[in-house]
Parts: structure tokens; C-alpha cells; sequence
């Protein structure tokens, strides 16, 4: 297997990424805090669908409905039972992961379009049910979800900040190594073709299965961060538009690449808030944005040809010149 | 004579109210080439897919050395020592052609060393795909993706392989090199059961033909003897 080593330049261009993020409490302020954690929920969310959309091709329009799941599977452990933060997280995750076994069960023997309808279809009755049952107390919603503790005492918006970057960083990093693995590549030649990956001897539903029940797992974690981050949830947080958004998120930084989704959940979390002064127009601005990045990057931001651009150009021959040697 | 390696007995497959294989009997001798010719929608592909799986058998019994494997899953078939190269080659393109041949050899995965030396074997069968290991499936041409296809199926170590139309949308003068590739193959001691609209060709190659029509066999024997039918020759060599 090729396993290439980053060049200096690239793991100084990472630290320097890293140092920033880092420091990002003692810039910028509370509010600003809170943009970059949701960016972090939504890198987590995009990240994770990738690995369906992107590197499995399973088409899911039902994202919305494990983060769901997690997030209320999270939020009923901390206010009911009194569950210590790390116990909802993982149960988040957990559950999570057992509804995505259990809706691949149903939907992965479908092709395309069809697992996108089931899928929508299966996210929206979790959503619906979970808006009026009565343990989930219905359309009220959860209240007074408290923050993780530690040392004593509860954790405040700034160390949870740093809670969900390294959460992240550990994410991006086990993804990376994941789809660079044997297993990425076995789904990848599934998206590719699935008859052909039969015919060599793989068993296409397990690994279908296997990827599913890892996307759904960390769909459940940052459900768990979001309703313990904003202290309180209910249905109509996780209604299908959530869906779309980390499809348009996915689909703009560029399926099937690593760094493809991280760079669209930032961008597509921070465009809103960055465009807010338009007000009235802002969806419009947004839409309007939407439909240029799908006219000209339709394999996504990352697969834009950036070399194109003279500077940019001679910066890569920079980080290749050093990476290309190690093989 | 060997013994049989595959057994076709009376077998039904259909797509809805089509029939598309009729009580289809057949059989593949052990490290022979046989060949199956037919015109277009005659079953040939069919009959291949119901060999590994990919369509359901309504009626009748396949095997593989003697073993039972009529309606078994594909991923199971191909545990079984037989490859499959698909037509129209199916490679994956956006791997390249070292992951496409290391996917190829996913039954043996445990086995590291092996792999090694069938990826090694293989680049010394096929220079050009040692030339182009880096380089993306879907950027070969059409021949060399047959190639590949080829190699990928040998990555398995097969006893048996399945070539479902290795000419299709491939020029001449390679198909004849394709060709000779698969008598070499099968003087490595690889059993061959080619599909194949070229009759020319697959009468050239293989030592025993089955003729398809309608999802019927009509006609079976030497190739030798096929050759100096007269339907034959007016039907499928144009003679």
C-alpha cells in the first residue's frame, strides 16, 4: 500500500492550521465561539455521510434522523438519569449506530434513487415519532440539558470549544487512515461498481452495512455534542433540511475526498452567518451561491483544477516535490 | 480427459415473462478452453451471471466440481476459485491499477506474501500494467483495460475463468494479442470458458463450442469439426 509521507511544508501549513484553531478563544469572541463549534458538529455530520455518499455510494437522505437520534438518545440519559457526559456520548454514538443497522437492514439492498427516498422517508418517522411520544416529551422538547463536568464543576464554553476540536482532529485523522485502508477501498470498488466488487469475491451488503453503521455512529457523537452544546433540544431541530445541507455540504467540497467535506460544512456553516447583513436577501444570496459552486465545481471545491492559478501552482510544486519521493 | 469443472444441468433463468435460458445442459472440462458463441441477446452473458450468481436460477442445477452451487451468492461463488471478468470489463476507475489488482486478490487477503507474487507474476504477464501501476483505471484504453481485467481476475488464483466477451470495443490487432494472452493463461493450467460473439475467433481458440440461440444449446462439439459445419460457417463466419 502507498503510504505517503506529508513534506515539511505541508505539516508546517497543518500545525500553523492547528495553532490557530488552538487559539481561537483568545481572538475572537463568544459569538464567534459558537459558529466554530457548530462548524465542528457540522464537519463531524458532513465527514460522516461522505463516507456513505462520497466512498460507499449509498445515496442517504436520512442523515438528519441519526444525528436525531443521537442527540435525544443523549440529551433523555443526562436530564432523566442523571448519566455523566462521557456515558450520553458514547450511548449518542451507540444508539445511533443501532438505528443505521437496523434502517440498512431495511434500505441497502436498494439501488440510487431508491435508498434515497427510503432513507428520507425512514428519517423523517423518527423525527415524527420522536415529536410525539411521550418519554421524548413530544413537541415540548428536552430543557436543561447541562454541560459535561469535570473537575468538579461544569465545563464552559470555552473548554467545550476545545472538547469538539480534538474530537474533530481524532475524526479527520481515523477517517483519513479509514478510507486509505483495505476497507476504504473495498468501497470505494462498491461505488464503482457493485456487481463487479460481488464477483471478486466481496460480500457488498456487509460492507455497506459496516459503513453505514460507522456513519451513523459518528452522526450519533455529534448529535450528542449538539444537544448538550445548546442545553436544549426538540423535533423540529432535525427536520429534513438538515439533510440537505450536509448533502450540499458533501456535494460542495467535494465527495469522496477527505478534506472535501470539512472545507463545505465551514463554509457552508460560516456563509450564513458572514452574509447576515443582507438580511431580507440572505437566502437568496445563499441559493444563489449554492447554484454558481454546482455550475462551476461540479466534482466539488477540492476538485476544482487550482493549479490553474499561477501562485497556487508553484505552492503545490512546493509540497509535491518533497511528498513524491517517499513511496 | 480431465474431469468437469463446471456442470450445467437443464437450467431455466428468466427476466420477468422472457425466458432467457431454456434448459440450458453443459459442461467445462478441467484445464480445457471451451467456448460458448451465440448472437446478440442469445444468453450468453446470462448464462455466465447465473454461473457466479448475479441472476437467480429458477430451475435446474449447476456445479462446480461437483459441488452444488446453484443460486449461492456471488461473494461466496468467488471464494470458490473461479473468476469472473465481467464484460465490458467493469474497472474501477478511480483506483488505480495496483488497488485494482490487490481488490482483485480480496479472497486471498490474509495471505500478504501471495499477493506479492501474483501481483509480481502478473506485471511480468502484462509489462504495460507494471508500466502504468500508478495510474488510474479509468485512464488505460479500452484493450489494455481488458488487460487488467484479465489480470484482475487472475489475482484470485483462480482454477477457473469466466471471459465474457474479452473482444467486445477492442481493435483487432489487440484481440488477437487478448487472445493469445488467454492461450497462455490456460497453459499455466487455468481452466477457460470463454463467452464470445466473435465465432471466428473462439472457434480459433477453444478445443470444444457450444452454440447459443434463444437460450437454447444447438449445436455442440470440436471445434475442429464445428468449423466445417455448414450452418456454422454460413451463420456465424460469414462464409
Amino acid at each position: 500500500m502507498t503510504k505517503k509521507k506529508l513534506s515539511p511544508a505541508a505539516l508546517v501549513l497543518l500545525l500553523a492550521v492547528l495553532v490557530v484553531l488552538a487559539a481561537f478563544p483568545f481572538i475572537f469572541n463568544s459569538y464567534l465561539l459558537q459558529v466554530a463549534v457548530y462548524c465542528g458538529i457540522y464537519i463531524m455530520l458532513a465527514v460522516s455521510l461522505n463516507l456513505l455518499i462520497g466512498y460507499t455510494g449509498i445515496f442517504s437522505m436520512g442523515h438528519v434522523g441519526f444525528y436525531c437520534v443521537g442527540a435525544y438518545t443523549s440529551a433523555l440519559l443526562a436530564t432523566k438519569m442523571g448519566m455523566p457526559f462521557i456515558v450520553c456520548f458514547l450511548a449518542g454514538g451507540l444508539v445511533a449506530a443501532f438505528f443505521g443497522a437496523l434502517v440498512g437492514f431495511a434500505t441497502l439492498r436498494l439501488n440510487d434513487i431508491f435508498i434515497a427516498f427510503a432513507t428520507m422517508g425512514l428519517g423523517e418517522i423518527i423525527r415524527i415519532v420522536i415529536q410525539n411520544a411521550t418519554f421524548t416529551n413530544g413537541a415540548l422538547g428536552v430543557t436543561g440539558i447541562p454541560m459535561p463536568e469535570w473537575f468538579g464543576r461544569p465545563m464552559n464554553r470555552v473548554e467545550f470549544y476545545y472538547m469538539v476540536l480534538i474530537i474533530v482532529v481524532l475524526l479527520v485523522f481515523f477517517t483519513y487512515r479509514l478510507v486509505h485502508s483495505n476497507t476504504g477501498r473495498t468501497w470505494m470498488t462498491i461505488r464503482d461498481d457493485a456487481n463487479a466488487a460481488a464477483s471478486l469475491g466481496i460480500n457488498v451488503f456487509r460492507y455497506k452495512m459496516q459503513a453505514m453503521v460507522i456513519s451513523c455512529f459518528v452522526a450519533g457523537l455529534a448529535g450528542s455534542l449538539y444537544a448538550t452544546f445548546v442545553q436544549y433540544i426538540n423535533a423540529s431541530n432535525f427536520t429534513i433540511s438538515v439533510s440537505t445541507n450536509i448533502i450540499a455540504m458533501v456535494a460542495i467540497g467535494g465527495m469522496g475526498t477527505v478534506s472535501g467535506p470539512i472545507l463545505g460544512a465551514v463554509i457552508l456553516q460560516i456563509l450564513p452567518e458572514a452574509i447576515r447583513f443582507l438580511s431580507n436577501y440572505r437566502q437568496l444570496m445563499f441559493g444563489a451561491a449554492l447554484v454558481i459552486s454546482i455550475m462551476f465545481a461540479p466534482k466539488g471545491l477540492v476538485g476544482l483544477n487550482w493549479k490553474r492559478i499561477k501562485p497556487i501552482a508553484k505552492l503545490c510544486a512546493l509540497f509535491e516535490s518533497k511528498s513524491g519521493k517517499e513511496e | 480427459m480431465g474431469k468437469e469443472i463446471i456442470r450445467f444441468e437443464d437450467v431455466t433463468v428468466t427476466y420477468g415473462a422472457i425466458q432467457a435460458l431454456q434448459g440450458v445442459s453443459l459442461s467445462v472440462e478441467e484445464g480445457s478452453i471451451v467456448a460458448l458463441i451465440g448472437a446478440n441477446g442469445a444468453g450468453k452473458t446470462t448464462l455466465l451471471n447465473a454461473l457466479t450468481g448475479v441472476v437467480p436460477v429458477k430451475s435446474g442445477h449447476i456445479y462446480l466440481r461437483d459441488e452444488e452451487v446453484t443460486n449461492l451468492k456471488s461473494h461466496i461463488i468467488a471464494q470458490k476459485k473461479v473468476a469472473h471478468v465481467p464484460e465490458g470489463r467493469r474497472i474501477f476507475a478511480e483506483l488505480t491499477i495496483e488497488e485494482n489488482l490487490r481488490i482483485g486478490a480480496y479472497t486471498l487477503y490474509k495471505d500478504k506474501g501471495k499477493i506479492e507474487e501474483l501481483l509480481e507474476m502478473n506485471y511480468q504477464l502484462f509489462p504495460i500494467l507494471a508500466e502504468r501501476r500508478k495510474q488510474l483505471g479509468g485512464t488505460l484504453s479500452g484493450g489494455e483495460q481488458q488487460m487488467l481485467a484479465i489480470a484482475r481476475g487472475l489475482m484470485s488464483e483462480p482454477d477457473v475463468i469466466l471471459l465474457d466477451e474479452p473482444s467486445l470495443g477492442i481493435a483487432p490487432i489487440v484481440v488477437e494479442k487478448i487472445f493469445e494472452f488467454i492461450v497462455h493463461i490456460n497453459k499455466m493450467g487455468k481452466t477457460i470458458f470463454l463467452v464470445e460473439q466473435n465465432a471466428n475467433l473462439a472457434l480459433e481458440t477453444a478445443s470444444y463450442v457450444y452454440v447459443l440461440e434463444t437460450g437454447r444449446v444447438v449445436n455442440e462439439n470440436k471445434s475442429e469439426i464445428l468449423l466445417q459445419d455448414d450452418t456454422i460457417q454460413k451463420v456465424y463466419l460469414g462464409l
